[in-house]
């Protein structure tokens, strides 16, 4: 019992900043129940409402971002296999997680839109399930990170499902909700039939921000750095400090070639995904730059968390000073970020483009294209700020983001053609604040605490 | 004459309400090798970190060649190289490309050193580093810290995984980067019978702070081990002005004394009118009697 | 006449509970006393010794300016150390006595353990020195 419970622990907060988020979404989401349900102040129902499901976000975040690989990292642990019944408790406990997640999601959603639990409480169990088999499978491999935007797909199709499918009012039949639990219990026990049974589970490849393989021909032959010569090859130091900090080669030609490679792969995936379009549906821009904006945040937040991190290489080797390491960590993160938005926008052009006359002047046009930018540029600094021994500083800097992250996305999705231009002056105006907080918090950076760390060392 | 290269005063480190560092205050001279020995936990990678200015100490001074840890200055940085327990290599290119790398970074290598040292250590360039073994991967990160010639060389743990050949061609590397007395050497490790050999200066780390500090030579000569015989019962509690450790037995006893010397022999023999014989350990055996 | 340095004359033991520089010394003076050493040898330099035994230079140039001091070996500049010729150059009675201190003290102390008496014992030592000579 106590290797599951366990499990579920390490699954739904692996890391002091992932315990921080789950203590403070459930007291968020609690603390809304508890308003709601006792009435107090009922004038205010719609933000213990939004209070909720803000809550509920911040639980989800980690299990769903990083929940499979966690698990990958458990089960390739060696001293799994020595523990009696290890990997079934290892399953019994993720399955146990995510039922609680989907309950979570259900209880809230009941409370805030008066719908069933039930038929919610599956489609999240559903939906979280999907996610956890498919990054799972996908974190062993080359190109594993692209497993998340698949979920441009498989949100159209539940879309497509829930609108035109009539998924909705078929689940709140009582043998259409049977159907879809033995459905989604079926998923289980597959999944765990096949992992129990499976000899070895490799190790998630993280190298090189989850998405470039470990297999070194690919990298050292793609990058054309290999120098056949006996003797040492020759870098400039520009390129010997951008090596260490993003953990792989990066030159010229093979930044093109990557470059190449992710687009051509969005695209292959973002066609289909404009292809599947709910019937009756009018093609509104708002919907284009939602997933600009799931990509820009987080993803910000990662590269500059990340190479703060690694910065603790270029300390001692590069002899610069903290605040100089904090301007070369700030210009590669922007310049990551930067890329990976104007892919993401790339994706997305042509729906944009067929939904122009949607647009009603220069000013939301501005707004559509600035907003992903300060919203990624806030999650930068967010990601740069989490470095001191005090992490509750950390902590605060990124629930505010987050929350104005969903807020970003929130407008969009409740109908809003164009987001109002105040978000965009709101976060323009957060960004300079959150830079300097972040400058002051590197002076006292302490790499002690934040060196890069080794994952399945760490569990096991 | 000498500038001391390593100061500290002081010097303690406090994370999340607890203390790993206190009140640790030594001075390191250029020429020699000092080695720290400490159990596990004993707080000799937080010390390396603080010392070199990557965390901030919570109380007290750390002063390298000079100058304040926390804000060294690059020329600073150049001259000092460090070896971490946990390995830093990027793991997605060569051994070769690795040490281009560093090299690119310092600005000055010595390559005929390093050819020779690879060589020698047999340390495979050409494969990367993520299908190297854990041994070569911490002979590699060595190489990589020797190449620019730093006059202070901090090693956590550099042979925790080498084989007994590779140890002894690394220590007598070591000897040979401080045989000319300018360039020092600074290496925290548990093989113990490794520092026998190399080192002239010890610390022992017990609990956050240095329950020793002081040549090897000192050390062996001050904690030795009397065999007491007296000719009547000796007291329940022998009048030890350092004592370690003790047991009493009758009219036998056997004691772990430091601070040992001529006078304490004369007085103690006077007092217990007994003959006391004694035996020096070796530094192993001090390093468990620290810590009974 | 002075051959070339003999490296592994000494045995050192580094985890010994005798620290390294007195084991030489110790191990010096008895192959000086035994003749294994003449006047005129040349020893090994620092750096040899250390290198070829893998311990700290330092401890072993202690030991060598230590018994410089005590008149054992004599500085040669430009060249490796020898054994001076002609003993203990310096070195009055109380002095000479004093080095085997330490071996007269467990001497004497087996002797009791073992219930020899004073006179028994130094008609031992007698008959060791005179067989010594030969």
């Amino acid at each position: 019992m106590r290797g599951i419970g366990r499990t579920m622990l390490l699954l739904l907060c692996w890391g002091p900043l992932q315990r921080w988020l789950l203590a403070i979404g459930l007291i968020l989401t609690l603390a809304g129940r508890a308003a709601l349900a006792t009435l107090w102040h009922p004038d205010l129902r719609p933000l213990f409402v939004l209070q909720m499901a803000f809550g509920a976000c911040l639980v989800l975040i980690s299990p769903v971002l990083v929940g499979g690989i966690v698990f990958r990292s458990l089960s390739a642990a060696r001293a799994v296999a020595l523990i009696p019944n290890g990997r079934l408790k290892l399953v019994i406990g993720a399955f146990a997680s995510h039922l609680l997640l989907a309950l979570l999601v259900g209880t809230t959603q009941s409370v805030t839109t008066g719908k069933l639990i039930a038929p919610v409480f599956m489609t999240a169990y559903a939906i979280l399930s999907l996610q956890f088999f498919g990054y799972y499978w996908s974190c062993q491999y080359r190109f594993g990170g692209f497993w998340l935007l698949s979920w441009i797909v498989w949100i159209r199709l539940i879309i497509v499902a829930f609108k035109a499918g009539q998924l909705g009012a078929w689940l709140n039949t009582a043998h259409g909700l049977f159907a879809a639990s033995l459905v989604v219990s079926g998923a289980w026990l597959a999944f765990a039939l096949l992992y129990l049974r499976s000899r070895r589970v490799g190790v998630p490849v993280l190298d090189g921000f989850m998405i470039w393989s470990r297999s070194a021909s690919g990298a050292s032959r793609s990058a054309r750095l290999a120098n056949t010569a006996a003797e040492i090859p020759h870098y400039t130091r520009r390129f010997a400090a951008r090596t260490l900090l993003l953990g792989m080669p990066w030159n010229r030609s093979s930044m093109w070639q990557r470059m190449f490679w992710s687009i051509l792969i969005l695209v292959l995936v973002g066609i289909p995904a404009q292809l599947i379009r709910p019937l009756g549906e009018s093609i509104g821009s708002s919907f284009a730059w939602v997933p600009i904006l799931v990509v820009a945040g987080p993803l910000a937040w990662a590269f500059a968390f990340t190479m703060t991190q690694r910065a603790r290489l270029l300390w001692l080797a590069s002899g610069l000073a903290r605040v100089e390491l904090f301007r070369l960590v700030e210009a590669y993160s922007w310049r990551l970020m930067v890329i990976a938005i104007c892919a993401a926008m790339l994706l997305t052009i042509p729906r944009f483009l067929l939904a122009i006359g949607d647009l009603s002047g220069v000013v939301h046009l501005a707004t559509f294209v600035a907003i992903p930018f300060a919203s990624g540029a806030a999650f930068l600094y967010a990601g740069m700020s989490y470095v001191t021994g005090r992490r509750l500083a950390g902590t605060l800097i990124i629930i505010v983001c987050a929350a104005i992250w969903l807020v970003n996305i929130g407008f969009p999705l409740s109908g809003t053609v164009a987001p109002a231009p105040i978000l965009l002056a709101l976060q323009v105006v957060l960004v300079p604040v959150l830079r300097a907080l972040a400058l002051r918090q590197w002076r006292d950076i302490d790499w002690l605490l934040n060196r890069p760390k080794r994952l399945p060392a760490r569990i096991a | 004459m000498t500038e001391s290269l390593l100061t500290t005063r002081g010097l303690g480190k406090t994370i999340g309400g607890k203390t790993i560092l206190r009140n640790i205050s030594v001075d390191v001279s250029p020429g020699s090798i000092v080695g720290i020995i400490g159990k596990n936990g004993a707080g000799k990678t937080t010390l390396m970190d603080v010392l070199l200015g990557f965390s901030a100490a919570s109380a007290g001074s750390s002063r390298l060649f000079g100058h304040d840890s926390f804000t060294l200055p690059a020329a600073v940085k150049g001259r000092i190289g460090f070896v971490p327990q946990q390995d830093e290599l990027v793991t997605l290119i060569t051994g070769r490309q690795q040490l281009a790398l560093t090299a690119a970074l310092y600005g000055r290598w010595n390559h005929p050193l390093i050819e020779r040292l690879q060589a020698s250590w047999e340390v495979p360039l050409d494969q990367p580093i993520h299908s190297l073994s854990g041994g070569e991967r911490q002979k590699l990160s060595t190489l990589s810290a020797l190449g620019h010639e730093p006059e202070l060389l901090l090693l956590d743990e550099p042979v925790a995984s080498l084989d007994p050949i590779s140890r002894r061609r690394f220590l007598q590397e070591m000897i040979e980067i401080t045989a000319d007395r300018t360039r020092t050497v600074l290496f925290s490790t548990h093989i113990i019978s490794d520092l026998e050999r190399i080192a002239d200066q010890i610390w022992i780390m017990r609990g956050g702070a240095i329950a020793w500090a002081g040549p090897l030579d000192a050390l062996k000569e001050s904690v030795v081990r009397l065999s007491i015989a007296a000719r009547r019962p000796l007291p329940a509690v022998l009048p030890l002005a350092h004592g370690v450790s003790q047991r009493v037995a009758g009219a036998r006893a056997s004691a772990v004394v430091s601070h040992w010397n001529e006078q304490e022999h004369a007085q103690l023999q006077a007092a217990l009118d007994a003959d006391i014989e004694v035996e020096g350990l070796s530094l192993e055996d001090i390093f468990v009697e620290f810590h009974a | 006449m002075a051959g070339a340095p003999a490296l592994r004359i000494f045995t050192l033991q580094p985890s010994s509970g005798v620290p390294i520089y007195l084991q030489l010394i110790q191990q010096v003076r008895r192959m000086v006393a035994s003749g294994q050493l003449t006047a005129g040898t040349e020893l090994p330099s620092v750096r040899e010794v250390a290198t070829e035994y893998t311990v700290n230079p330092t401890t072993i140039s202690k030991a060598y300016g230590l018994l410089e001091n005590e008149g054992l070996l004599q500085r040669n500049r430009g060249k490796p150390m020898t054994i001076s010729a002609g003993r203990h150059a310096s070195g009055s009675l109380s002095q000479r006595l004093k080095q085997v201190e330490s071996q007269v003290d467990a001497l004497v102390l087996a002797a009791r353990q073992l219930e020899l008496k004073a006179a028994e014992l130094c008609q031992f030592i007698d008959r060791k020195m005179e067989k010594s000579r030969d």
